[in-house]
């Protein structure tokens, strides 16, 4: 401070918030993500351990031990109507959702981003057409189209996956064309070109990491509505087929029992939802991240 | 570009995504690997029957043929025939229309009243109680599959409680409203979510805009201030947020229904999959693409009532 | 009431026509984990009818200056200290709802970019008349004819057609001239400036300016403009302070700071404007940028930009020396300072 008279207000001019109170600020600011990191993990980590945590076959039946609830008969959640134990059902079905989440994701991801890249650098006719398409496409809601094409095709998890890959890369094409429009222009841009770049590596090597993190950010949303969708398809009974064992197809045949044996029809609908909050909250943290307010 | 002018480009606009919906409903029937007749006739397979098929279809003529009279039959309102129910598929649409219609309809009006207080209280409020109370459990609920939720609430209000019925649509204005509020509750609470994240996004927004500042420096009151700044521009976002997502909405009715037993469009659609009876399906799929574009357009045109700027430029 | 302006004051201590005393305001935000000072210890004092200029280049501080005489810094984030001194009580210590009748009614403001700063879903009169109904007692018809008669005080013809119209149907200087209608709707006695004319073109900012000047000699009201350009401060204002780095370096009346400078920021200033009586063809620029306002050595702050720093100017705790009559300088060598072309 450089006059020489105190401050008629007694307020004085804090140089920065103490170390103790700040450092607990950040730590609460990275509470969610880190909770939303446990819940991935553990939902991995559980399908793919699901040998070693339990003994029982998810397709064994033993019509002899039927509904049993929670914590009987040695099953730690019960069996259901056909004797089949609920955990390692749950665990068993957790690869077929995590394989949804990540392997139907990335694919529409990597295609949708490309697409985009393309269409909206190169510009002219291509992202008139390309912009057709996705302009008819989102005239549909999702699940109606990709029911269209199961519908198509055919039930079964291989047509899931390809019903969704036909249908959700679209959202990403049209972010990352909107982000290209705008940095088309920027000067890096402009610079790499009067440097004599080529237009694919000008494409690749500057645009894309610039452009990618709004469709990386969806792309943990869309994450959530891929296990959405795929439940609700094993919930209609067009996804996996039996006795293949998928959350929403776990929902689906315990419909029935909901009235007597209520947590056959709800345990797979907490993991549908933990899993689906653990992405949410990443995708929130890598949000926060990824641009800085 | 005054109002009308606005209203008449955006519905020049639509019209190329009408024909590509009817052009992608027309192909549902013609992309079925193999041969279409085995898939759609199904145990009924016999060569006559198949003969016949192809026939009304038109299959064996070119492609762009097969599309005119595709165009042709559906400007007469003809949507070809159910195989399952040996009835038009109009028919059946139309029977099934108004119970989704109604659902989509209270879904979103209940999803309002729900979003607009609270996000409003999570703006003002930032980081307050509220907020983060509100941001947390719409985050679970988002989260949560829609079917599960109704699950859960038939379990909760129907079964347990006995306050709400466990299916069906019921008879009446009233009769409606009281039996179509659970489904229409869940459907809501996914929407809410989405709505209630942007619409605060968007009252931050305006929160932070320059002519808050004016306003302030006028010395305006809180109240004041609120009612006439914040909320007149926020209903804006609302209406272009209501927009973009009602797409989501009209889908989630399709699993709703088939949780709450609704004689809906989506109850069919999930029936006529396993039926594999797809003339309904390109039916079905027709109607909701069209009736998206229309929605779409219906909120540009709210949009364009509430935006000034639109109609004197 | 004490009218007894502190040292640093720029007014003369037994002034006693000054409407507002400002002593020792300080202003800093938190920005992540930091604290930045925007505003360190700046005092001045507005005399009735005059108008004062705050010059300097963005980010020294003046905004923030203005901002804080009424409280319209952000809500959290922001700490004020120091007094600000209007009709006998320190504004800083007012309560929000005390400082809303002061906003508007006695004290306004107007903004940089009129687009921006009007909403755009209301129609003028609405936003005109808003301010009459907060700090008035008049009905609906008396606000609406309070309204058309700003509209022509500001120069806006055909008023009541105009009214009715939404901001976006208006010129950018028409929409300034709106601004100002607003702020002078219940006649206060001081208008703050920030940058009024800086998002217009050149001749509309001939326009507004005059119709500030016409202003204050029809409605006696007090003007703080602010600017970053001399050239403006130069043609309306009568005493000017100038900013650098959160702080006031000079201050004058308008004629002697540019003739006689007496920091060499403000012979920076002065050099830098293009000349249309000289032959030279180059701008000079001051060397080097201003330091960001987290890092705060002590010493003079413009020390590593000045051609005449010694050692001892970057310890001196600086103040303002008194250089001449009504002139201060915040320069322990002020006694050698000449303008470039002397």
């Amino acid at each position: 401070m450089t006059i020489g008279s105190e401050p008629a207000v007694a307020t004085p001019v804090p140089v920065g918030p103490p170390r103790t109170a700040y450092a607990w600020v950040r730590w609460r600011g990275r509470l969610p993500f880190a909770v939303g990191i446990t819940l991935v993990l553990v939902t991995i980590a559980g399908a793919l351990l699901a040998p070693l945590i339990t003994r029982y076959d998810p397709n064994s039946q033993d019509i002899l031990h039927a509904l049993a609830p929670p914590g009987t008969s040695g099953h730690l959640l019960g069996t259901d109507q056909f004797g089949r134990d609920v955990l390692s059902r749950l665990l068993y079905a957790g690869r077929i959702d995590l394989l949804i989440a990540f392997g139907a994701t990335s694919v529409c991801l990597v295609c949708g981003s490309l697409i985009g890249l393309v269409s909206g650098y190169l510009g002219g006719r291509v992202d008139a057409v390309l912009m057709r398409v996705v302009d008819v496409v989102f005239a549909f809601p999702f699940i109606v189209l990709v029911l269209t094409i199961i519908a198509i095709l055919g039930p079964g998890l291989r047509n899931m996956f390809i019903s969704i890959w036909l249908v959700s890369w679209v959202p990403y094409a049209r972010i990352v064309r909107g982000e290209v429009l705008v940095a088309k222009r920027q000067e890096y841009v402009l610079a790499a070109r009067a440097l004599g770049f080529k237009t694919p590596r000008i494409m690749l090597g500057h645009l894309l990491p610039n452009v990618l993190t709004p469709a990386i950010v969806y792309s943990m949303l869309d994450a959530v509505n891929n296990v959405g969708l795929g439940a609700a398809l094993g919930f209609l009974g067009v996804g996996v087929q039996d006795p293949q064992a998928e959350w929403g197809k776990m929902i689906s045949d315990a419909q029935n029992f909901l009235a007597t044996n209520w947590w056959l029809p709800t345990i797979p609908g907490v993991a549908i939802a933990l899993f689906g909050l653990g992405l949410s909250l990443v995708g929130d943290g890598l949000a926060d991240r990824l641009r800085p307010e | 570009m005054s109002r009308f002018g606005f209203v008449g480009a955006r519905t020049l606009q639509a019209i190329p995504v009408v024909f590509g919906v009817t052009i992608i409903s027309f192909f549902v029937l013609r992309l079925i690997p193999g041969d279409p007749t085995v898939v759609m006739l199904g145990t009924h397979w016999t060569p006559a029957r198949a003969t016949q098929l192809r026939h009304s279809l038109g299959l064996n003529k070119p492609i762009w043929e097969q599309y005119y009279l595709f165009m042709n039959h559906l400007v007469h309102g003809n949507l070809g025939q159910s195989l399952y129910y040996r009835s038009p598929v109009a028919h059946l649409i139309t029977a099934r229309l108004p119970v989704t219609l109604w659902l989509a309809a209270y879904s979103t009006a209940i999803a309002i009243v729900i979003s607009i207080p609270l996000a409003t209280i999570s703006a003002l409020r930032r980081n307050g109680v509220v907020d983060q109370g509100v941001r947390a459990t719409f985050l679970l609920a988002f989260a949560m599959p829609p079917f599960w939720v109704g699950l859960v609430l038939i379990l909760l209000l129907s079964l347990q409680v006995h306050l709400f019925p466990v299916a069906g649509y019921g008879s009446g204005f009233f009769g409606h409203l009281y039996d179509l509020f659970l489904p229409a509750l869940t459907i809501a609470l996914g929407f809410a979510a989405i709505l209630i994240r942007t619409l605060r996004n968007g009252i931050l927004g305006i929160l932070r805009a320059d002519y808050i500042d004016t306003a302030r420096a006028k010395g305006l009151a809180p109240g004041r201030l609120l009612t006439r700044h914040v909320l007149r521009n926020a209903m804006l976002s609302a209406v272009t947020v209501l927009g973009v997502n009602l797409s989501y909405l009209i889908g989630s009715t399709v699993v709703i229904e088939n949780v709450f037993a609704l004689p809906g469009l989506g109850q069919l659609l999930a029936l006529s999959i396993t039926n594999r009876d797809l003339s309904v399906v390109q039916g079905i799929t027709l109607v909701f693409g069209v009736l998206v574009v229309t929605i779409n357009l219906l909120t540009d045109v709210a949009y364009a009532a509430l935006d000034p700027r639109i109609a004197y430029d | 009431m004490e009218n007894v302006a502190p040292r640093d004051a720029v007014a003369d201590p037994r002034e006693p026509d000054t409407l507002l005393g400002v002593e020792d305001l300080h202003v800093s935000f938190d920005v992540g984990k930091r604290s930045v000072r925007a505003v360190d210890g700046v005092s001045f004092s507005i005399r009735r009818g005059e108008i004062f200029g705050i010059v300097g280049e963005s980010g020294c501080g003046k905004s923030a200056t203005l901002r804080a005489l009424i409280g319209l810094l952000p809500q959290s984030g922001a700490h004020t200290s120091g007094r600000v001194t209007y009709g006998g009580r320190n504004l800083l210590d007012l309560g929000e709802r005390a400082l809303r009748r002061v906003r508007g009614a006695e004290i306004s403001m107007v903004f940089q970019d009129p687009m921006t700063f009007l909403n755009p879903v209301l129609r003028v009169s609405e936003q005109i008349e808003e301010a009459l109904r907060q700090h008035t007692e008049l009905g609906r018809a008396e606000r609406h004819d309070r309204a058309v008669e700003l509209m022509r005080l500001v120069g806006i013809a055909l008023p009541e057609r105009r009214l009715r119209e939404y901001p976006h149907q208006f010129s950018g200087g028409m929409r300034q001239r709106v601004l100002l209608a607003i702020a002078l709707a219940c006649g206060p006695k001081i208008l703050l400036a920030d940058e009024p004319t800086t998002a217009l073109d050149v001749t509309i900012q001939d326009q507004i300016l005059k119709l500030l000047k016409r202003l204050r000699d029809e409605l006696g009201m007090s003007i703080v403009l602010v600017s970053h350009d001399l050239g403006v401060i130069a043609q309306m204002c009568e005493r000017v302070a100038v900013m650098y780095a959160g702080q006031v370096v000079e201050s004058a009346p308008v004629r002697e700071l540019i003739r006689n400078p007496r920091h060499p920021y403000t012979v920076g200033l002065l050099s830098s404007l293009p000349r249309l009586d000289t032959d030279s063809r180059y701008l000079i620029p001051i060397p080097g940028a201003p330091r960001s306002m987290t890092e705060i050595a002590p010493g003079c702050r413009f020390a590593d930009r000045c051609q005449l720093a010694l050692d001892e100017c970057r310890d001196w705790e600086t103040e303002l020396l008194d250089a001449a009559v009504e002139h201060r300088s915040r320069c322990l060598r002020h006694p050698i300072v000449v303008r470039r072309d002397a």
